[in-house]
């Protein structure tokens, strides 16, 4: 007997066997109301290991997939990438993502906190951000059309590569937001990758790495300086002393000067500038901005048009100019004493304290008060600036 | 809409069972109640007679799952699987006929009175009826039935009964094998 044959033969025994009657009697008992309350059926949905393992893997497979896409995402939108500093005297902290989406913002000192008021930075990209920030920046004065001023940019990223990939985006978000204004100001630019060595430094002198950075290696350059006295400079002033000492910025920090000067007919001579001053991007220059993160002394080149004789600040001059606490410590003796200049020494070494343009405004030397901004005229002249502990009394700070 | 193929019991051949039928019952459609419970009842009543092992509580349950199909016909969602629903409600309602009646819900070892299929007239249909149901385990019976008279598959069969497939299949083969040997006995 087949097996077909079998099963069609029990069917119709059993189909056979219901009895006749049973659809009368469960009609009859729907007439009568004899119907059972609704209860839920619940049907199998499979065997039970079935049941346990679908569930579980496709539980495991959710997992895997959100980990995946949850460090992928946080990697490109939460997990920091680079934090910018960007000092002027106003100081700012910017810290974004690997898409250039500015995660938050930090204003370091009381102008930063100017700068940045009101402005809604976070989430947006980075050169949007550059460009409100230099534009707030140029409109409260504190940024100038100054090849002798300028803004210091430090990139920090672990990777090397990557602080030095993010700097040269950001100098060129700079360049173009300084450019958009009209205004010439040097990008001094550096890119940190171990800022243990200059995070005491930073927070002692309540500054930015990247100014603590900076600083530190102008002193590498020049020994007669004070990173302390320079801590408390602004970037216009430093850039000043830097100038009329005859160093090298490049030796320090690379230097954009793409400011749009071609109605002041500059543009030969910035053109000039920037190639000049990319050659430290191309290696041949004495001090790459790693060298100068490891805090290995920079070489100079030799006679690169300096002049033998290049302004300094002596030591003998520092400490009548500046009763500063613990001075003794800040003046380090040099051998270049005899090159010092003391004239010029005497105004350099007095660190101005910048501060808010309404009466507190940052306070640059009277030529740049005059000549570009009348209208913060009320500014003491450097000449006027006290010495730094009676600054310090005044109780602004930078 | 889901369509399940039963088996006729006189000629073999197949009909559909419309899913739709349960919908229209869910409305007080009492011609699809009709309907539904002559494409269905075979499958019921020789699915709870595999389990009760008696005529009466058989159709009793009968009686009372198809109550519950007509009043529970609202809840119904389409699944594609009318008949693994109806069966649902007739497999709780005969464990429920079980504990009413003081039995467990395993009738494997309890000797129980065999169920009378004198009135199957056909000798031989009669003889592998009473064979069925006195050599076969629960569960080989149930198997039998579902895909005999339900017309499973033995796929449907394994997801209905919460086992695996290889188990239905054996069982079932074996089920067969020694049907097959206790007819030849005869």
């Amino acid at each position: 007997m087949e097996n077909r044959e079998l099963e069609n033969k029990i069917s119709s025994v059993i189909c056979g066997m219901v009895p006749e009657d049973s659809f009368d009697k469960i009609t009859d008992r729907i007439a009568k109301g004899d119907v059972p309350e609704r209860s839920n059926v619940k049907m199998s949905n499979g065997s039970k290991v079935k049941r346990v393992l679908f569930p579980a893997a496709a539980a495991c497979i959710f997992l895997i997939v959100s980990v995946v896409f949850g460090l992928t995402y946080y990697g490109n939108n939460c997990a920091v990438a680079a934090v910018i500093d960007i000092d002027v005297n106003p100081s700012i902290e910017l810290s974004i993502n690997k898409k250039e989406k500015v995660l938050k913002v930090r204003a370091l000192n009381d102008d930063g906190k100017e700068i940045i008021e009101g402005m809604e930075l976070k989430k947006k990209h980075v050169d949007v951000a550059v460009d409100e920030i230099v534009g707030s920046m140029v409109d409260k004065g504190y940024v100038v059309d100054d090849e002798d001023s300028g803004i210091l940019v430090t990139v920090k990223n672990k990777d090397h590569k990557k602080a030095e990939k993010f700097r040269e985006k950001i100098v060129e978000d700079f360049d173009k937001a300084l450019c958009d204004r009209d205004v010439n100001a040097p990008v001094i630019n550096q890119s940190a990758t171990d800022i243990e060595k200059v995070k005491e430094f930073a927070e002692k002198n309540d500054v930015s790495v990247g100014k603590a950075m900076f600083v530190n290696k102008l002193v590498e350059v020049d020994e007669t300086l004070s990173a302390e006295d320079l801590a408390k400079m602004s970037i216009k002033e430093i850039m000043e002393m830097i100038k009329e000492k005859d160093i090298e910025i490049e030796e320090v920090a690379h230097c954009h000067r793409g400011g749009n000067k071609d109605k002041n007919g500059k543009d030969e001579e910035n053109k000039g500038d920037k190639e000049n001053k990319k050659e430290p991007v191309d290696g041949n220059t004495p001090v790459l901005p790693e060298e100068s993160i490891d805090g290995e002394v920079p070489v100079k080149p030799e006679n690169e048009g300096k002049p033998e004789n290049k302004p300094d600040i002596t030591p003998e001059a520092k400490p009548e100019s500046k009763p500063v606490p613990g001075e003794d410590d800040l003046t380090k003796p040099s051998d270049k004493d005899e090159m010092g200049e003391t004239e010029n020494s005497d105004e350099n070494a007095v660190p101005t304290k910048p501060t808010k343009p309404d009466g507190n405004a940052p306070q640059n030397n009277g030529t740049q008060n005059e000549n570009q901004h009348g209208h913060k005229g009320d500014r003491p002249d450097t000449e006027a600036v006290p010495p730094v502990a009676e600054e310090d009394s005044n109780g602004t700070e930078q | 809409m889901g369509i399940l193929i039963k088996k006729n019991w006189s000629s073999g051949f197949t009909r559909p069972v419309d899913e739709e039928l349960i919908f229209k019952i869910a409305d007080g459609d009492m011609e699809a109640f009709r309907d539904l419970y002559d494409a269905t009842s075979g499958s019921v009543y020789g699915f709870v007679l595999s389990i009760l092992k008696n005529k009466y509580d058989a159709d009793d349950v009968l009686q009372d799952t198809f109550l519950k199909i007509y009043s529970n016909a609202a809840d119904y969602k389409a699944k594609g699987k009318p008949l693994a629903w109806i069966l649902t409600i007739a497999k709780n309602s005969a464990y429920s006929k079980l504990r009413d009646t003081g039995k467990t819900e395993s009738l494997e070892d309890q000797h129980t009175e065999p169920i009378d299929f004198s009135s199957v007239e056909d000798t031989e249909r009669r003889i592998l009826i009473e064979k069925l149901f006195e050599h076969l385990t629960d569960e080989e019976k149930q198997i039998l039935m579902l895909h005999a008279v339900s017309g499973m598959k033995h796929r449907e069969i394994a997801l209905f009964m919460d086992i695996p497939l290889n188990t239905v299949l054996s069982k079932y083969h074996r089920a067969v094998k020694k049907l097959k040997e206790k007819i030849t006995e005869e």
